[in-house]
């Protein structure tokens, strides 16, 4: 019989992609994603003893991993109150993947970024193929408050795409 | 624009992401618990501070309660320190339990207004503070006589009584004034704001925040 931390081991390892996504979504700085990262990790791992199966375990991550994001995209947001940021132009190495990338792609990022902290978090688990009974348990928001916010969020994102 | 055809493009931005990241395992098996445990410590240190200091501050007041029975208004100014200095204790001990008990596990939406309504949490000090006002001269006495051994009523006279009464009054209507303003609706007043300087926009993004939560738990209509 494994271990619970060999078991939650191989959780975060099977679902390592929901996590970087997440991470993604909150943080474009690379550094910053690799701390946030290891704060979402480390809580999920602190979070699994009272884990208790009621939901999915994809459900279960989902809440921790935005609960740690967002919480670090409220303080990274006041701290840049206060930061001048270094020019880009100085610090950034050009990835040659980027200008491959598809336009599409950009747009749904675009897009992602300016919605804010609750609504993000709600596309990210729609477009990864949560149910809305998921969306809602993992959110703690009725089923009704989910398909009204879905809804609205794709209207965003058709006009978006017609621009 | 389909629906499928944005899971499509959702899934290509999975590809990117899974090619341009590496999971250290390393970094898994070892857990470092360091960063998240030094980010508790800062968020400790206030509430921590403030109930060592004002379990002193009642300890003392009790103290001086006792050492001077016998005189009304020492015994009574040394009731009210102590008896504000606890209120401040407990309230202290509810911050601390409150930080303590965050768990990344609960629901988004709940766990973003719990940690929100931590950050708030100082504006019920003010209210403490604000309660404290109207008891202003005889902290007055308490200081001075815990400070330099002074009993001020020594050189009481009738001005200085009439003083001491309306004072005490003015007093009385500035903290109303003042446990009215100490709304969280109300919290984006400039003055507020300066009273707050420090903590100030820590409360306004955490009550900016609150806003939002309700906003959005609150829109439940049908899509036109």
């Amino acid at each position: 019989m494994k271990n619970r931390n060999t078991e939650i081991i191989d959780l975060i390892e099977e679902h390592r992609r929901l996590i970087y996504k997440v991470a993604n979504s909150y943080c474009s700085d690379i550094h910053e994603q690799e701390d946030l990262i290891q704060e979402i990790i480390f809580q999920i791992i602190k979070g699994y003893e009272k884990f208790d199966h009621k939901v999915k375990v994809t459900t279960w991550m989902y809440k921790i991993a935005f609960n740690v994001s967002i919480s670090h995209y409220r303080k990274t947001k006041i701290r840049e109150k206060y930061m001048i940021p270094m020019p880009e132009k100085l610090v950034r190495i050009d990835d040659p993947e980027e200008d491959e990338t598809d336009e599409n792609l950009k747009r749904l990022r675009r897009f992602i970024e300016e919605l804010d902290p609750l609504n993000k978090a709600i596309l990210i688990m729609y477009l990864d193929g949560n149910s809305h009974l998921e969306i809602s348990a993992a959110m703690g928001i009725s089923l009704s408050n989910v398909s009204t916010k879905i809804n609205r969020i794709k209207q965003q994102l058709k006009k978006k795409f017609k621009q | 624009m389909e629906n499928l055809s944005v899971h499509e493009i959702w899934k290509q931005n999975e590809m990117l992401l899974e090619h341009t990241r590496k999971l250290n395992v390393t970094l898994l098996r070892e857990v470092k618990l360091d960063k998240a445990k030094s980010s508790l410590k800062g968020v400790l240190f206030l509430p921590v501070s403030t109930m060592a200091f004002f379990i002193i501050a009642a300890s003392y007041a009790m103290y001086f309660t006792v050492e001077n029975w016998g005189t009304w208004y020492f015994m009574f100014s040394g009731a009210v320190v102590a008896f504000f200095s606890v209120m401040l204790v407990l309230s202290s001990i509810r911050q601390l339990t409150q930080i303590l008990s965050v768990d990344y596990n609960a629901p988004v939406l709940q766990l973003q207004k719990d940690i929100s309504k931590i950050k708030v949490s100082v504006v019920y000090n003010f209210k403490i503070a604000a309660w404290l006002l109207p008891f202003g001269p005889f902290i007055g006495l308490f200081f001075f006589k815990a400070l330099f051994n002074f009993d001020m009523m020594e050189l009481v006279n009738y001005n200085m009584i009439i003083s001491f009464g309306v004072v005490t009054i003015v007093l009385e209507v500035l903290s109303l004034l003042l446990l009215r303003a100490l709304q969280t609706k109300n919290i984006n007043k400039k003055w507020l704001n300066w009273l707050l300087l420090g903590s100030g926009s820590q409360i306004n993004e955490a009550l900016g925040f609150l806003n939002q939560i309700d906003e959005f738990e609150k829109e439940n209509g049908t899509i036109s």
